[in-house]
This record gives C-alpha cells, sequence and structure tokens, in this order.
C-alpha cells in the first residue's frame, strides 16, 4: 500500500497531477452565486407579475361575461406565471444545493427562505411597476402568451356588449375621441357619464369603459373607470344594458 | 514510503492537525504524503465496508481520491474538518466507481462475504440496542451481520459512518451532504429497521 504514497507524490513532482488555481473556484462559486442570485430576481419579478395580475384584475367581470365566479378565476389564472414561478423556486432549490453549505439546510427551510424573499421582493416590484412592464413587453414580444394569461385588453375590447378601452386621444365638449388597442378610433359620448375612482378625462390617459355601441366608431359611455383601476360600478350594466343618460 | 521519510520528516508533523497539513501543503507539495499516511488505512477500510471492493480495486480508488484531494486543495473550506472533506471525496469516489462497474455493493454478499469488519459493525450496533438483551449475543450477530446486507444503502451507510468510523452527526452531514436533521433520521431508521430485520431472522430460524 507504501506504493500509493509513492506513484502519488511522484506524479506531483514529475507535474503529472497539480493543483486546481484557487482562482477557478472563486469564479465557479462566484458564477453559482450571480446565477444564484439572478434566479432569484427574477423569480421575485414573476412574482410581482403574479401580484400586479391579481391587482389588476376585474373580479366581478364574471356577471358580465355570464360565468360564476369560481369559472372566472380558472379562465383567468395567470398560469404561465404560475408555471414559471415553480420552474425558477425549483432553479434557485437545486443551484441554493449547489452551493457550499446549501446541503446542511432542511428542504422545508430552503422552501420557505425562497417564497418568503419571493413575496417581499414580488410586492417591492409590484409597486415599482415592474410587474406590469414585464407582463406588458412579454404581452407584446411573446406569441400565444395571451392565451395562458387572463387577457384584460381582450375582455375590455367588445363593444358588442358594451366594453371597450384605449387611450384618449381629443376631448370635446360632452364627447372625446379614443384609440382602441387595436388603434381603432372611437367617438365617445360622455354626457352624464359617471367617471368612476381616478379617471379623468385627459389626454392620453388609458380607460376603459362601458355603455352602449351607437354605431360603427361611436359610444355611449356610461361609467368610465382608470384602466389600472378595478371596476366599481359595473355590476350595474347586468341588470340595465342602457347607457345612464342620454347622449347630447 | 522510506523515500518520501527521507525528505519529510513526518515525526515532525505528528502533532500538526490535518487542517495544519492542507496549509503546508499548499506551500510545500511533499507534506502531502504525510496526510496520504494519516488516511490511507482508514480509507482503505472506508471504501471496503461501504463497497465490498477487492483490494486491487480499493487501491485503485484510494489512489483517485488522494489524487482528487490534492487537485483540489486550493477548494478546501477550513470550515470543514478535513477527515470529512476527504471522507466526502472518498464516498463520492466510490459511489462513481461503483455505477461504472456496476457492481452490486454489500447487499449482494454472502455468508462468505461476510469480514470482520461488518462482524464489529455488527456488535457496535447491537451494543447500541436492546436487542442484545434477548439473543444470544453469537447467534445474534450472525443474523446482525446478513441484516446488514438486508440494509438499503442509504441506511448502511450511515450505521457504517456512525458506529465503524464513529463519526459524529455533524461529521455525517457533511461527509454525505445532507442536513444534520436528515441524518438524525436516517440513523434513526436506519436502526429500527435493522433492529426489524434480526428480530425477523431470529424467528425464521426458529421455525
Amino acid at each position: 500500500m507504501n506504493d500509493i504514497d509513492k506513484n502519488i507524490i511522484e506524479k506531483i513532482k514529475s507535474g503529472k497531477i497539480t493543483k486546481k488555481p484557487k482562482w477557478i473556484f472563486i469564479i465557479e462559486r462566484t458564477g453559482l452565486w450571480v446565477l444564484l442570485v439572478s434566479t432569484t430576481l427574477i423569480c421575485s419579478a414573476t412574482f410581482g407579475v403574479i401580484l400586479f395580475s391579481i391587482v389588476d384584475h376585474d373580479w366581478n367581470m364574471h356577471e358580465i361575461i355570464g360565468k360564476t365566479f369560481f369559472e372566472f378565476l380558472m379562465i383567468s389564472m395567470p398560469y404561465f406565471w404560475i408555471i414559471l414561478l415553480i420552474l425558477l423556486s425549483l432553479l434557485i432549490y437545486i443551484e441554493f444545493k449547489k452551493t457550499k453549505t446549501g446541503y446542511r439546510y432542511m428542504p422545508h427551510i430552503i422552501i420557505t427562505a425562497i417564497a418568503l424573499l419571493s413575496v417581499i421582493l414580488g410586492i417591492f416590484w409590484h409597486f415599482l411597476g415592474v410587474g406590469e412592464v414585464i407582463h406588458e413587453f412579454v404581452s407584446n414580444n411573446i406569441p400565444y402568451y395571451e392565451d395562458f394569461v387572463y387577457n384584460k385588453k381582450d375582455v375590455w375590447s367588445h363593444p358588442e356588449i358594451g366594453l371597450i378601452s384605449g387611450r384618449i386621444s381629443s376631448i370635446e365638449d360632452g364627447r372625446f375621441g379614443l384609440v382602441d388597442w387595436n388603434g381603432k378610433m372611437w367617438e365617445v359620448y360622455a354626457s352624464g357619464t359617471i367617471w368612476n375612482g381616478t379617471a379623468t378625462n385627459t389626454l392620453n390617459r388609458r380607460v376603459k369603459i362601458s355603455g352602449i355601441k351607437d354605431d360603427e366608431g361611436i359610444f355611449s359611455a356610461r361609467e368610465v373607470n382608470d384602466w389600472k383601476e378595478s371596476v366599481q360600478i359595473i355590476k350595474k350594466m347586468k341588470q340595465n344594458r342602457t347607457p345612464a343618460r342620454s347622449i347630447e | 514510503m522510506d523515500v518520501l521519510r527521507k525528505t519529510v520528516n513526518f515525526e515532525l508533523y505528528k502533532e500538526r492537525t490535518d487542517e495544519d497539513l492542507v496549509v503546508e501543503t499548499l506551500k510545500c507539495d511533499d507534506i502531502y504524503a504525510v496526510l496520504i499516511d494519516r488516511y490511507q488505512k482508514k480509507l482503505t477500510r472506508y471504501i471496503q465496508r461501504i463497497s465490498s471492493l477487492s483490494n486491487e480495486d480499493a487501491e485503485e480508488i484510494l489512489q483517485e481520491i488522494f489524487i482528487k484531494t490534492y487537485k483540489n486543495l486550493n477548494d478546501f473550506d477550513t470550515s470543514l474538518k478535513f477527515s470529512s472533506w476527504i471522507y466526502r471525496i472518498a464516498h463520492n469516489e466510490v459511489i462513481s466507481h461503483i455505477q461504472k462497474i456496476k457492481t452490486i455493493p454489500f447487499s449482494s454478499l454472502g455468508q462468505e462475504g461476510i469480514n470482520e469488519e461488518q462482524e464489529s459493525l455488527a456488535e457496535k450496533i447491537a451494543t447500541d440496542t436492546d436487542i442484545e438483551r434477548e439473543f444470544d449475543k453469537k447467534i445474534m450477530r450472525d443474523h446482525i451481520t446478513s441484516a446488514l446486507g438486508a440494509l438499503d444503502k442509504k441506511y448502511r451507510d450511515v450505521l457504517i459512518l456512525r458506529f465503524l468510523e464513529e463519526k459524529d452527526y455533524e461529521e455525517i452531514s457533511d461527509i454525505l451532504q445532507k442536513p444534520i436533521g436528515t441524518v438524525s433520521v436516517l440513523i434513526k431508521r436506519a436502526k429500527e429497521k435493522f433492529k426489524n430485520i434480526v428480530v425477523e431472522k431470529n424467528i425464521h430460524t426458529e421455525l
């Protein structure tokens, strides 16, 4: 067995075996931590998008589209982001376990830490508006994405059932111009219209409107809501599909 | 070894800790011989305990372990015990070797394969349980030895480390890279399973 000592030391001396330089380990370890931190940030941003989807959701729309709340919940869950959140959490778990002391922690402690960190950072991202920015970016750039999330723009682009939305492009007495998400121009009559919450008749403001389509490109608004706020009085639409006041 | 003893005065390093020797080896490669000398017998026994490989195979793996350890000396975490680190390398190397050659370790051994080490493990585990009080020690030892072979690898590994290598929970955690809580549960379950197997085997004998 003593030959082992001799063989190894001889190999070392002849240069056949060399120590890996310290910098390689430093790079490997730093790389892993950079990956871990990046994945955690992405994961928390994902939670931020989910939070945005929840807050931005028109929770009482199910009454308008004739579904039960549960059915509406099922079709409007942000599946894309939930799946991504699970996958990223799994990746964080694996990456953390690969760190030098990662194995010392019980799985439930790691999972709780990942969840807490994602929630806290996710709330932070949400209040910075990152969730919405990501949602918009992905909506505009990833094909089929909108099939997997509650598509608010799509829901609010049904003039035939009295729902339109877009950006205010011009303001006149008793009416305003609106460019919807498809670029179509609408002349919206708003005399006696209820402006809910923070919605105001301001140029470039994004709004969602309930009312009646009078003609092609002409709409009578019953209620106007700010695009970001959840609908407050829309329930009444179901009871009375006519505009609140006559159009001037 | 004699050649090495000429260049390295082993006596000089007798009192030095393994961790000190790692630091010294990083400065002077010859010092590594002291670490090899300290661990080659221990690791050879450990390799055979967890794998039942032949002496030749064990020697081959041992060489790989020392080479791997040397190559990665700069990665040694001083917050760990060197022994835990080299045992971890040894454990992983054995697993990787077994996967390569598809040798079925320990559990497939028949009575012929039972060696003194396994009997020693059997005795130590027996002392740690209350089985000893209930059965004749001599008969029990045979059963215990074959019972060890019937255990899952994960249970056998912790029993070997705990009772033969006499490692504490923290060291086992560092060697197997599992949380201490998991190690504790594994040891507890391993002892329970072991006890059940021994009891079952005794009933079988009586029948």
